[in-house]
């Protein structure tokens, strides 16, 4: 029923994963596809379209993932960009993905998609969890009841792909008729009303009339609109105080009439086809106990606390004893590839382009793999666990003093690892308002790749103190954010009222798999960039270190020394007004790592090293003041790309780029000369 | 509630048009008004004046019109006779839908207290109406506070306590979304928790678990189980 279905060849075959959040949708398209997409135990993991490709037998499917959503009610973006594929896109059938241990909910959405005349297969997903629970579901039953095929699976262990494959390529529109459920009949003559109304109407040819009507009865914005657009203003108002008129007369208020009987509906099939234990028989919930502690009153916070510190500890504890192994090892290879390059006569200006360029480089930035690995590995449980959820409702009072939403928690978290999917998590708050003040502090969440920008100077400086120092910026991060969301909130428009109506998803142990894949994804992404955006840059400051021909190597007479003492002024105020930080700040917009990559460039020529360089040319306060900057000052592209394109504005960006840069140099200049007026660590 | 606010016809007309406006497009401006109930802007304008002062609607400045909360409750009231006289003389006297209609429009403001409940008394008797209805609800909160200690805001029920939902009170998208949750009439809710601070708290509703403020669980009218 789909209004724009194109002609496909007859084995091509173009299938939608759709239904309620966390029911596993991603994990069965990464199933089928063998795609590595991002699951996590929370609703609105996904929040746009992603396509892969299957084949079975012979044929040849186009797999849709996508967001989760509730109703085709869409409150969310995310949940748009599902409503919005769901009743215009191209597609031949969904796969409605539903949690078996909760079909009350899950078939709500399952019902209005019938209703609509959608082609769909019922997937009774997490077959696992239902049968722990107790739930016993007759397939068959349940089946000829909504008139569906019925497939039991459990993604998450590939369980029933294969018999959801077969019936998905048999399975063919076999009737054109969608699900009627009887409204009672002071709806349904209404119903049979407006569809003769509707039926005047070209536009409505393609699409379910009945369906449609049900929609404008039921005060549905969208179709509200749709019918203003296609008939124009003054017909649409017929029809709608036709059923106003009714309304004032009817028993209830139509929304009201409609969802019941739906939720009639459902229950009604549910008590025909499904047997629940009784309720002195289910098994003990173990998410239940689990919560009495995590989200108890007096722990909540403290856990909550607890939690970061942990995932923080973990990063740095583990990884430095790594780190200093690879950092032995480039420093190894350098010395040695340096010396047997020299030995068989090839030029000095290539052996510099090698140990300088790209060890000296792209090294110094390979050196952290194992912070991201470690980070990554913890976010990645994090999410598994069902946890995220958790700390969103037990932050939402402190945040909302804020004028924050709790669930902006979610995409500070995962801007930890990086804005860019930090910023795209912003879809899921339903107030625009909430999203774009979000989406305006995530960049003060301190990604992964300024971690070793913190980590070279940390233990260049301030051995001894190294974890302290980096947890400090951190800190410092979150402070700024709360500063900056309080601010925002104070001369930003003012929203509608948001709620915090949100689902919290059982806790599940996170999948060795999952977390595993997840892990190598990020790591995958982070070498794949050393080798792609970092060495280019770190090829283009090598060149410029060497211009004009014939200076010496990355002297204050090169053309990347006379860009940055350019720059320097500006950060002369601040105690690090030599032209290698200067520029090495300028470039780090491309990409953050590119500041350590262009230290390691410009200092390289110096004996013992990047660390060895920093500690002659910076004082400790200096290097803090520094590593503030790093923290807090202009994103990068990619950041500000994603912004520009969540927010559909340039405006967004441009004033992201400028504040974050006016913040970064003021709290750095308060840094600085603040602790020359006491004295420390100069 | 009813005996310090006694409003005269035209009032009830302009309360009863912002009401439905709002309920139609989301919002109701002085135009919009003007043009349902056929009058010129500029008494409209007059009328929401006196409406003001009567702190039953807000209006700020250039922006559309909002009911306050005993704006609400007497446009509820206003709208809750109105389809009460409709039911009764089309139902019960057999008059047609038409004219039963119109003259529930004009009966509405004139309709005593007493009449209004001894009709309602009779179209319950009569089963004409269901306990959904508007008319239950004025009963519910006018008559003994027993019935009125039944039926309780959610954000009342205690941790570790069982209810029944018998309304959502919010309105619009919040609504909306608190009803595709599956927070409808009939469902069975568990307060299973209270985050730090109190606010917000967990529900368990059909089997799973579902976090709300303490605000919109103010708007859902449960009875304890
Ligand atoms: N026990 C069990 N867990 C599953 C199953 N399928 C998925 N999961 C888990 O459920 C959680 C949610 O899976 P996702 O695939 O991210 O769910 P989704 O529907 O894509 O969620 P959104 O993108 O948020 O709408 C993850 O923790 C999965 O590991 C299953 O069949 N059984
Ligand atoms: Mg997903």
């Amino acid at each position: 029923m789909a209004l724009n279905k194109t002609k496909r060849k007859n084995n091509e075959l173009k299938v939608a994963l759709a239904g309620n959040p966390n029911s596993g949708k991603t994990t069965m398209f990464n199933e089928l596809t063998g795609s590595r997409q991002h699951v996590g135990n929370w609703p609105g993991v996904t929040v746009e379209k992603k396509t892969g490709r299957d084949s079975y037998q012979n044929y040849s499917l186009e797999v849709i993932d996508l967001p989760g959503t509730y109703s085709l009610g869409a409150y969310s973006e995310d949940e748009v960009v599902a409503r919005d594929f769901l009743t215009t896109g191209d597609y031949d059938v969904v796969l409605n993905i539903i949690n078996s241990s909760n079909l009350d909910r899950n078939l709500y959405f399952t019902v209005q998609l019938l209703e609509m005349g959608v082609d769909l297969i019922a997937v009774l997903n997490m077959a696992d969890e239902a049968e722990k629970k107790g739930i016993k579901i007759d397939k068959e039953k349940i089946g000829q009841l909504l008139g569906t095929p019925v497939v039991e699976t459990v993604a998450s262990k590939g369980r029933g792909i294969d018999s959801l494959l077969a019936e998905t390529v048999q399975h063919r529109d076999l009737s054109e008729a969608a699900l009627k459920i009887d409204y009672g009949s002071e709806v349904e003559d209404l119903i049979s009303e407006v569809v003769s109304m509707l039926k005047e109407f070209d536009f409505t040819s393609q699409i379910n009339q009945r369906w449609a009507a049900v929609k404008l009865i039921e005060h549905d914005p969208e179709a509200v609109k749709l019918l203003e657009r296609e008939v124009g203003v003054s017909k649409a108002k017929k029809i709608k105080s036709l059923i106003a008129e009714r309304e004032l007369k009817a028993e209830d208020d139509f929304d009201n009439i409609i969802i019941d009987k739906k939720y009639e509906f459902i229950n009604k099939v549910i008590s025909e086809s499904v047997q629940r234990p009784a309720a002195d028989q289910e098994p003990e919930n173990v998410s239940d106990k689990i919560d009495a502690i995590v989200t108890n009153k007096y722990l909540g916070i403290p856990i909550f606390m607890a939690v970061m510190w942990g995932i923080f500890k973990f990063t740095f504890t583990l990884g430095d004893p790594l780190i200093g192994y690879i950092e032995a090892f480039f420093e190894a290879a350098g010395g040695w590839l340096g010396g047997l390059l020299v030995g068989a006569g090839i030029s000095p200006l290539i052996t510099s382009f090698i140990t300088d360029g790209i060890i000296g480089g792209v090294g110094s930035v390979l050196v952290f793999i194992p912070n991201i690995f470690l980070l990554f590995l913890a976010i990645g449980i994090l999410e598994d666990s069902g946890y995220m959820s958790r700390a969103a409702y037990v932050m939402d009072k402190v945040m909302s003093k804020l004028g924050l939403h709790g669930k902006s928690f979610i995409p500070m978290i995962v801007g930890f690892g990086c804005n860019v999917p930090g910023v795209m998590a912003t879809r899921t708050l339903d107030s625009k308002r909430d999203r774009i003040i979000s989406i305006l502090i995530n960049p003060l969440m301190s990604c992964s790749a300024r971690l070793p920008v913190y980590v070279v100077f940390a233990g260049a400086l301030f051995p001894n103190h190294a974890s302290t120092v980096v947890f400090s910026l951190y800190a410092l991060g979150i402070v700024m954010a709360v500063i900056m969301a309080g601010i925002f909130n104070k001369i930003l428009f003012k929203g509608e009222r948001s709620h915090f109506v949100m689902e919290l998803p059982p806790y599940r142990f996170p999948t060795l798999k999952g977390v595993f894949i997840h892990m190598w994804e990020k790591v995958g992404a982070f070498i794949k960039k050393a080798g792609t955006i970092i060495f280019a840059v770190v090829v283009l400051i090598w060149v410029l270190a060497n211009l004009p021909l014939g200076v010496e190597y990355a002297s204050a007479q090169s053309l990347i020394g006379q860009f940055g003492q350019l720059m320097a002024p500006i950060f002369e105020p601040l105690g690090f007004g030599n032209w290698q930080a200067a520029s090495s700040l300028v470039f780090g917009i491309l990409a953050k790592e590119v500041v350590v990559g262009t230290l390691g460039v410009v200092y390289a020529a110096g004996e013992g090293g990047l660390r060895a360089a920093l500690t002659a040319n910076f004082s400790p306060l200096a290097a803090y003041s520094f590593l503030t900057m790093v923290l807090l000052y202009t994103p990068c592209i990619a950041t500000l790309g994603a912004i520009k394109s969540e927010t559909q504005s340039w405006k967004w960006p441009i004033i992201t780029a400028s504040y974050l840069f006016v913040l970064a140099w003021l709290v750095s200049f308060v840094i600085y000369q603040g602790g020359m007026l006491l004295g420390i660590g100069v | 509630m009813e005996a310090d606010i006694n409003l005269s016809e035209s009032m009830e007309d302009y309360l009863e048009a912002i009401y439905n406006l709002i309920k139609e497009n989301g919002s109701a401006r002085v135009t919009d008004i003007a043009n349902h109930l056929k009058i010129a802007a500029s008494s409209v304008n007059q009328g929401l004046k006196k409406l003001n002062q009567e702190g039953l609607i807000s209006q700020e400045k250039y922006g559309p019109i909002k009911l306050t909360e005993s704006g609400l409750k007497a446009a509820e009231k206003v709208r809750c006779k109105h389809r009460m006289l409709y039911l009764f003389l089309h139902k019960t006297l057999g008059v047609s839908q038409e004219s039963a209609d119109h003259d529930a429009c004009r009966i509405e403001h004139a309709l005593s207290e007493e009449s209004f409940s001894k009709m309602v008394d009779y179209l319950i008797k009569n089963n004409y109406i269901e306990e959904q209805n508007c008319a239950f609800k004025m009963k519910a909160e006018k008559e003994e506070p027993k019935m009125a200690a039944e039926q309780l805001m959610l954000d009342k029920i205690k941790v570790g306590s069982k209810a029944e939902v018998v309304k959502i009170e919010s309105k619009g998208r919040l609504k909306r979304k608190l009803m595709d949750m599956g927070l409808n009439k009939g469902a069975k809710v568990e307060v299973k928790g209270r985050a730090p601070m109190g606010d917000p708290i967990e529900i368990k509703v059909r089997g799973y678990s579902l976090s709300l403020r303490q605000d919109e669980a103010a708007e859902i009218l449960v009875k304890e189980v």
